[in-house]
C-alpha cells in the first residue's frame, strides 16, 4: 500500500541580490554568513518535513551605485548548482568588500531587474523562483537619463517602475518574465522607497525593515528559511 | 457523545457508524471517519477533522482546517510546557472550534447561514490575535492564516442535500459508486487545473486570516444515496502522481478493509508513505447497509482505478520524467470529465 513521492520534482533557484557599499561594512560579514549557510540552513529545514530538494541554485548580484562608479556596480555570478558548485559561490560571497556607493540611494532596482531577468529554471515540478534583497539604503528611480546613459548600464534594465512591476508580473499579466506560481520576493530592506511600495504592491512578496547598521537577526533569517520550506 | 480518538504517534483516527435509529426501510445512519497525521510530533498545522451530526434533523457536518505554514510560519507564542506554536498552528485550531460553534448554534436554531460562519471566524480570531504588531510584513504575510473546507449535509429520503463552505485550497468532494471522486469545491487560486494545481502548488488568493479581508465561498447540491462526502486537505491530495491517484488512495485502502476503523488505520499508513505534510480528512458514508455494503459497492471502481490509472503510473515511474510526465497527462485526461463534473465554476469571490 505505501506509495513515493519520488516522483515530484522540487526545483528551487535562489538570487540573492546583496548591497556591496561602503554603508553595509558592519553588516556584511553576517549578510554573507547568511548566504553561505542559507543552503544548508534550508535543506535542513526541508529534510525535517521529508522532503528533499531535487535541485537547488543559487545565483549573486552584489550592486552598488552606477551613479558613483559604473565598473564595480553589478558583480554577479551565473546559476551554481549546489552542492556541486558551493565552493564557487563561497568564493564570490567572501569576495565581496564593502566600498563606494557614495550617498544614498544606490542601484539596487537594477539588481531586482538583474534578477527577474535571471535564467529560472523552467522544467521539474513545484519550482520556487525567490530573490532575496539585502540592502540598508533606497534605490535610485529607474529610467533617469543620468543613470541610463552610463557606459556599462544594462540594457535590459526596465526603464521605468511600471515595467519592472509588470515584468514581475501580477495576476493574468501577459508581459511577466516571472512565473507567477513559482515567484518569491523577499525583502530585507529600509522602510523607504521604493520597497515599501514593492512589499505593498507587487505579489508574493515578504519585508522585513532593516535598519543601517543592523544586521539580519537569526530569528528572521529561520522565518525567511521557513517560508520558502512551507511554500514547498 | 463524543467520537473517542485511536490515538497513535502522529496520528489518529476517529470513527462511528450511527445505527442505533435506523429501521430497515429507512436510510441508514451515517458512517463518520475521520484520520488526521502531522510530521513532527505535536507541532502539526492541520486541525483534527470536525466531524458533527444531528440526529434529530438529520443534519451533520464535515470540515478539515490547514493551518498556513507559508503565510503564518511566525511563532504565535509558547505553551505552558514551553513548545513553540507558530500562527498556522493556532489559526486552524481557532477555525475549527469558531466552525463547531457556527454549527451548533446554526443546527439548533434551523439557520445554516455562512455569513454567520465568516462572522464567527472572524470574532474567533480577533479575541485570540496578539496586539502586538509583527514588524514582517508583505503581501504574502498572512496573522493566523488558514483553510477552512466544510460541507454541511441534509439526509433526506433516498438523498443528501449538501453546502459546501471554503476558504483556501483544502477540497470538499463527493464520491460515488458509479461516478467515482468529484470535487465539489474550487480551490482559491488562480488555476483551476487540478493537474496543474499539483504540480505547481500556487498562491492561494484566498484564505482566512486575521489582517486581511477573506470571503467563504458557497456551493450546493445533491446527489442519491447510497453515497460518500469527503473533506481533505492538501496533505492528502497534493502529494500523489495525479488526481485519479488520491480516489485509488481513498479506495485501495477500503477495499482492503475489514471495518472502518481499519480503513482508518490503512489511510493513515498510505498517506504517511507519499505525503510531505500534514493531513487531515474527514468523510461521511451515507445509505449503505454495513461496511460490506460500503466497501462491495466500491470494488468495481476501485479495480478500474487501479487499471486504467494507477497502474499505467506505475509503469511510468521507473522511466525518464518526460514518460512520466506523458504518463500523467494522458491520466488526468482521462479522469477529469468525471472528477470535474460538479466543480463549480469560477467566481470573483463568496461571501465577505
Amino acid at each position: 500500500m505505501n506509495r513515493s513521492n519520488g516522483n515530484l520534482q522540487y526545483a528551487v533557484d535562489i538570487v540573492m541580490c546583496i548591497d556591496a557599499t561602503a554603508s553595509m561594512g558592519p553588516v556584511l560579514d553576517h549578510v554573507k554568513d547568511s548566504a553561505l549557510s542559507f543552503h544548508e540552513r534550508l535543506g535542513a529545514v526541508m529534510g525535517s518535513k521529508g522532503k528533499a530538494i531535487s535541485q537547488l541554485r543559487l545565483k549573486v548580484i552584489a550592486f552598488r551605485d552606477f551613479g558613483d562608479c559604473p565598473d564595480d556596480a553589478i558583480q554577479q555570478t551565473d546559476f551554481l548548482r549546489f552542492p556541486d558548485q558551493a565552493a564557487e559561490f563561497e568564493r564570490f560571497v567572501r569576495g565581496l568588500d564593502a566600498i563606494g556607493g557614495g550617498d544614498d540611494p544606490e542601484s539596487g532596482l537594477e539588481a531586482v531587474a538583474l534578477a527577474v531577468h535571471a535564467p529560472w529554471e523552467r522544467g521539474l515540478d513545484r519550482r520556487r523562483h525567490v530573490i532575496v534583497v539585502f540592502t540598508d539604503a533606497p534605490a535610485h528611480p529607474l529610467g533617469s537619463p543620468a543613470m541610463t546613459k552610463i557606459r556599462g548600464y544594462p540594457q535590459n534594465v526596465p526603464r521605468s517602475m511600471t515595467t519592472l512591476f509588470e515584468q514581475w508580473g501580477f495576476r493574468q499579466s501577459r508581459a511577466a518574465l516571472m512565473e507567477n506560481s513559482a515567484k518569491r520576493l523577499l525583502l530585507f530592506t529600509p522602510e523607504e522607497s521604493p520597497w515599501t511600495e514593492i512589499a505593498d504592491d507587487w505579489n508574493n512578496t515578504l519585508f522585513f525593515p532593516s535598519r543601517a547598521g543592523e544586521g539580519l537577526e537569526e530569528y528572521e533569517m529561520d522565518e525567511i528559511i521557513n517560508t520558502i520550506a512551507h511554500s514547498l | 457523545m463524543r467520537i473517542p480518538a485511536c490515538e497513535r504517534p502522529c496520528s489518529a483516527v476517529w470513527h462511528h457508524w450511527d445505527r442505533d435509529r435506523w429501521t430497515p426501510g429507512s436510510t441508514p445512519g451515517p458512517l463518520v471517519v475521520g484520520v488526521w497525521t502531522e510530521q513532527k510530533a505535536r507541532l502539526g498545522e492541520d486541525a483534527e477533522p470536525l466531524l458533527a451530526h444531528h440526529r434529530p434533523s438529520g443534519r451533520g457536518l464535515i470540515a478539515v482546517f490547514d493551518g498556513a505554514g507559508g503565510a503564518g510560519s511566525a511563532s504565535a507564542g509558547r505553551t505552558s510546557a514551553g513548545v513553540e506554536r507558530t500562527g498556522a498552528w493556532v489559526s486552524s485550531r481557532v477555525a475549527r472550534a469558531a466552525t463547531e460553534e457556527w454549527f451548533v448554534d446554526a443546527v439548533e436554531q434551523q439557520r445554516l447561514e455562512a455569513q454567520d460562519l465568516h462572522r464567527t471566524v472572524v470574532r474567533c480570531l480577533d479575541y485570540v490575535r496578539s496586539p502586538v504588531q509583527c514588524k514582517i510584513s508583505g503581501t504574502m504575510r498572512r496573522e493566523l492564516p488558514t483553510t477552512i473546507a466544510a460541507l454541511t449535509y441534509r439526509i433526506a429520503p433516498g438523498q443528501v442535500v449538501w453546502h459546501t463552505l471554503w476558504a483556501g485550497d483544502s477540497r470538499c468532494f463527493v464520491l460515488d459508486p458509479d461516478g467515482g471522486l468529484q470535487q465539489v469545491s474550487r480551490d482559491d487560486a488562480e488555476e483551476g487545473d487540478a493537474l496543474i494545481l499539483l504540480t505547481e502548488d500556487p498562491p492561494m488568493t484566498n484564505m482566512v486570516s486575521a489582517n486581511r479581508e477573506f470571503w467563504i465561498n458557497l456551493e450546493k447540491g445533491e446527489i442519491s444515496t447510497p453515497c460518500v462526502l469527503l473533506c481533505a486537505t492538501d496533505g492528502f491530495f497534493g502529494y500523489v502522481h495525479t488526481p485519479a491517484e488520491f480516489e485509488h488512495v481513498l479506495l485501495s485502502t477500503l477495499i482492503t478493509a475489514t471495518d472502518a476503523g481499519h480503513w482508518g488505520d490503512l489511510l493513515v499508513e498510505t498517506v504517511r508513505s507519499y505525503t510531505g505534510d500534514d493531513t487531515s480528512l474527514a468523510l461521511v458514508a451515507i445509505g449503505f447497509r454495513d461496511f460490506d455494503d460500503l466497501r462491495d459497492r466500491f470494488t468495481a471502481r476501485a479495480q478500474h482505478l487501479s487499471r486504467e490509472h494507477w497502474a499505467p503510473m506505475q509503469r511510468a515511474a521507473g522511466s525518464d520524467r518526460d514518460e512520466l510526465v506523458t504518463a500523467r497527462t494522458a491520466s488526468w485526461n482521462r479522469y477529469r470529465r468525471s472528477y470535474e463534473r460538479r466543480m463549480p465554476k469560477p467566481t470573483a469571490g463568496g461571501l465577505r
